[in-house]
């Protein structure tokens, strides 16, 4: 019985790898983000089609527009709240205006934290504090994809550094 | 019962040995702390350009820049204290990055312990602190602008088919041009210079991912050309004649005084072969680079054949191999960076270059 055991698990996972690839129907890399409700009328009203011919940024925006919408959906891993708490999403306390100032008024000095604070590491803190979860490393696409949504409605908003809203 | 006493003192040993590199990091933190605090002492150029700029801890933020070229200026956040001693340091990081003029190198956070050579800065290729203009104040087309590179940040890089961060694309440096280290994200020395690159861009009331002129360098492709082909003979004699009194007979750059004079282009205080200046990269940043920066008074008088000649000159002088062509590459390019030199200067008297032969038509 134990003779047979490692080519068996061979098997398995090997039959694994192969069900995963060619069976599941799961695709390996999924060039499209899920459009959730709201998606499009999002997009028209702040022009992200018109946002470049960058397939790869629109997307980033568009799994952007998931994060703060539907937080717990898309970055369960960082957050506890649930549908059940009345703060649940990045939604829940800002718009997308509010990010796109906040992106652009970033990396400056934060006496509360006693010292000077990126978009990133207020986007950290949100999932930390705020949400009650699990901190995201600078890199992951949880982070950084709020960014580049920041970007996108800073962009349509035409705001510079340190702008200031309704001094525009 | 007998102690074990080897097993103490090793178990000392290693406490010992814990609580030396606690204490060092201890030490770190509170003088990168107690420099985050200090009082910042500005290069000369950076001296002015910040006056200029009308840098100071207010109460808001408005560009003398803008008021001057457009009779008004935005009201945008201030900047305080902190903030300004961020954006300072992010200044003399561009502008001294070896730390020649600091009086110790934490000044400019060590920057060029992920130097490998002790030639590269950042000016030299952003040049003007990176905010080259001419007389008259504007922007120059493909200057290399940081102000305006920080506003197209995140936009998809089709190098390395990542949507490219200001930080990350300031480490790419660091490996590359500077053929060096990574810095942490996090670091001091990458948040600095995006602070001072934000600067210029509120500075120069540039917008959010819009692009501007400056931004990037203006490109010369072979299309742009008489499409003569790229040939090391012309290069050489047009080095030679162009670039060797500063840059010297091999490339290799000049120090005078302890300060560098002009970097090198070749040899192991160049950039690598992964950088984006290494010709066989990218075939179209270094001539533009040429053709708009060089020679130093004498800019744009060389034809874009000419540029792409040098660049494809420069580019064939050994040069250390880059993060992706591996060990054996790396070991090829250490072995030429050696050979060469002595080689040429042995064999130079013979192998003279003849003067170029002139371009047939002129170019379009």
């Amino acid at each position: 019985m134990r003779r047979g055991g490692a080519p068996a698990r061979v098997a398995v996972v090997a039959g694994f790898v192969l069900f995963a690839h060619l069976g599941s129907g799961v695709p390996a890399f999924r060039a499209n983000v899920r459009a959730e409700p709201g998606w499009e009328r999002f997009r028209a009203e702040y022009g992200i089609s018109h946002f470049g011919d960058d397939g790869h940024f629109v997307r980033a925006v568009q799994n952007g527009y998931n994060l703060v919408f539907f937080t717990g959906k898309y970055a369960s891993r960082f957050t506890r709240r649930t549908s059940a708490d009345a703060v649940n999403s990045c939604s829940s306390c800002h718009t997308v205006e509010d990010l796109a100032y906040s992106f652009v008024n970033s990396d400056r000095f934060d006496p509360k934290a006693g010292q000077r604070l990126s978009f990133e590491d207020q986007v950290r803190r949100c999932y930390a504090a705020s949400l009650d979860g699990v901190v995201p490393t600078v890199y992951d696409p949880a982070v950084r994809d709020i960014r580049l949504l920041a970007r996108a409605v800073a962009h349509h908003l035409q705001l510079g550094e340190g702008a200031l809203a309704g001094k525009e | 019962m007998r102690l074990p006493i080897a097993k103490l003192i090793h178990t000392a040993a290693v406490l010992a040995a814990l609580a030396g590199l606690y204490a060092l990091s201890v030490y770190k933190h509170e003088q990168r702390d107690a420099q985050r605090r200090a009082p910042v002492s500005l290069t000369p150029g950076c001296a002015d350009k910040l006056q200029r700029y009308g840098l100071v801890a207010d109460k808001f933020y408005r560009s003398p820049y803008a008021l001057e070229r457009t009779g008004a200026a935005r009201m945008a956040r201030a900047y305080g204290p902190e903030d300004v001693r961020a954006i300072q340091r992010g200044c003399n990081i561009v502008d001294d990055t070896q730390g020649e003029l600091a009086k110790t190198s934490i000044e400019r956070w060590n920057a060029s312990r992920f130097i490998r050579g002790s030639h590269a800065s950042c000016d030299h290729c952003h040049q003007s602190i990176g905010d080259k203009q001419d007389t008259a104040g504007n922007p120059l087309k493909g200057s290399l602008s940081l102000g305006a590179s920080w506003v197209m940040a995140d936009m998809y890089d089709r190098f390395t088919g990542l949507l490219l961060p200001f930080e990350l694309r300031q480490m790419q440096c660091f490996i590359n041009s500077s053929n060096g280290y990574k810095p942490n994200i996090s670091d001091d020395l990458i948040r600095d210079v995006t602070a001072y690159s934000r600067f210029l861009s509120a500075a120069l009331d540039l917008r959010i991912a819009n692009h501007y002129d400056e931004q990037g360098i203006d490109e010369i492709a072979a299309s742009a050309t008489f499409k003569q082909g790229d040939d090391y003979v012309r290069g050489e004699a047009l080095f030679k004649q162009k670039c060797a009194v500063c840059h010297g007979p091999q490339a290799q750059g000049q120090v005078v005084d302890g300060r560098v004079f002009a970097p090198a282009l070749a040899g192991p205080n160049a950039w690598n072969m992964q950088s984006r200046n290494y010709f066989y990269y990218v075939s179209t940043i270094l001539p533009g680079f040429i053709c708009r920066n060089m020679p130093l008074g004498q800019e744009n008088t060389l034809t874009n054949q000419e540029c792409r000649d040098i660049a494809y000159f420069i580019s064939n002088l050994p040069r250390p191999a880059g993060d992706k062509q591996g060990p054996l590459m790396a070991l090829q390019q250490q072995l030429l960076m050696n050979v060469i030199p002595p080689l040429v200067r042995a064999t130079e008297h013979v192998t003279a270059p003849q003067t170029p032969a002139p371009l047939q038509e002129s170019e379009q």
